[in-house]
């Protein structure tokens, strides 16, 4: 009884959440120009991406900003659960989070990272100029521009998950490819 | 002005209270309880069997299609529990609760290695529903019965159909992302 009483307390809170978050969705941020802007910043990433992309190895790439996807949605759903910041503005009222930023720019411009550094010591640079970048002048600009706001967190913080993040994600794709070289080696013998 | 700071002070006190009414439950009456071991050891299996099956000479490819699905259906779980579609009662990890949900891990396991086994399109959309079929008429049932997943404002029928659009469009990217890869190659050389 005690069980049904509590799930039925997380949906309650829930139902108001979500209401909550469309109703204001649809009065400020649905076709305002902030709104319109994210649409941009979407669209211009994902342009750009097609454009820089490595056509040959599209497969690679794309397996590379998936990952990237899957592991900034999870850790931004959670920030925003922890209540650690705040996102005032979305392409669509519900999840995911930032969409423009975890959907589009973050994993194309690490995958454009991972592409064009193909040494661990020109990658390593690359992403700690990355991280500074999103850190220090990125993050503060969204701040100044009302489309994010910090609850318990600073900037830097964020600073070691990108570098992590982008190291480990890198060692995936490459020993992803490096198992697929061995079975097929296997095969030949 | 006056009216977007209240909604979003109203949004984030709302959000503490879900998250921790979400953390509290999981402590009293979900971690290392029978039902939680359960799942965990669920999950691993499942894990495990696919990694088995997994034709290692084709793991970008099959690795992917389940990233792709995993994105795909990341979203739209969120969405419907944020909708109040259907909910999860029971929780591996109590943040961000979707991502360790029965179906996330399912749905993009069983399809992709229906991608890897079935390699035309006409063999693939049979398997797509049939395997689209037990997962929403036998698999969901039974994890309802068991009390894993609790559909509120969702029906099997719905599953199925999802399923099944999303098992066609994953593909039909992957076959695309390969084909523009190929030609690229054959251009360059």
């Amino acid at each position: 009884m005690f069980f049904i009483t509590e799930v039925s307390t997380a949906v309650e809170l829930q139902k108001l959440l979500t209401y909550l978050r469309i109703n204001e969705w649809l009065q400020e941020d649905l076709f305002h120009f902030r709104w319109f802007f994210l649409i941009g910043v979407f669209a211009f990433s994902a342009l750009v991406w097609c454009k820089l992309v490595d056509k040959s190895r599209l497969p690679e790439i794309t397996l590379h900003a998936g990952l990237t996807a899957i592991i900034t949605l999870i850790l931004d759903e959670m920030g925003e659960e922890l209540t650690l910041w705040e996102y005032p503005a979305d392409i669509i009222a519900i999840f995911p989070p930032l969409s423009a930023v975890d959907l589009a720019s973050l994993p194309m411009i690490y995958s454009l990272i991972y592409q064009y550094c193909k040494t661990w010591k020109t990658f390593l640079w690359a992403t700690l100029l990355m991280a500074t970048v999103f850190c220090f002048i990125l993050e503060p600009l969204l701040v100044w521009s009302d489309f994010y706001q910090p609850l318990k967190w600073k900037y830097y913080y964020g600073f070691p998950i990108y570098i992590t993040m982008a190291i480990f994600i890198r060692w995936m794709v490459l020993r992803i490819y490096a198992i697929a070289r061995k079975g097929k080696e296997k095969k030949e013998i | 002005m006056l009216l977007s700071v209240t909604g979003s002070t109203a949004e984030i006190e709302l959000q503490k209270m879900l998250t921790s009414a979400h953390i509290e439950k999981w402590l009293q009456e979900d971690v290392f309880q029978f039902k939680w071991w359960l799942l965990l050891g669920l999950f691993i299996l499942t894990i495990a069997l696919w990694w088995k099956l997994l034709n290692k000479t084709r793991i970008p490819e099959v690795l992917l299609y389940t990233v792709l699905t995993t994105i795909v259906m990341m979203g739209i779980d969120e969405c419907g529990e944020e909708l109040i579609l259907w909910v999860y009662p029971i929780y591996l990890f109590p943040l961000f609760p979707v991502i360790t949900a029965i179906n996330l891990l399912f749905v993009p396991l069983a399809l992709s290695l229906t991608y890897q086994y079935f390699p035309t399109w006409k063999s693939f959309n049979s398997a797509a529903i049939i395997i689209a079929g037990l997962l929403s008429f036998i698999f969901e049932p039974v994890l309802a019965w068991a009390d894993f997943y609790r559909l509120l404002n969702w029906s099997y029928g719905y599953s199925f159909l999802l399923y099944i659009a999303v098992a066609l469009i994953i593909r039909g990217a992957v076959v695309l992302i390969y084909s523009i890869a190929e030609n690229a190659q054959r251009h360059s050389s």
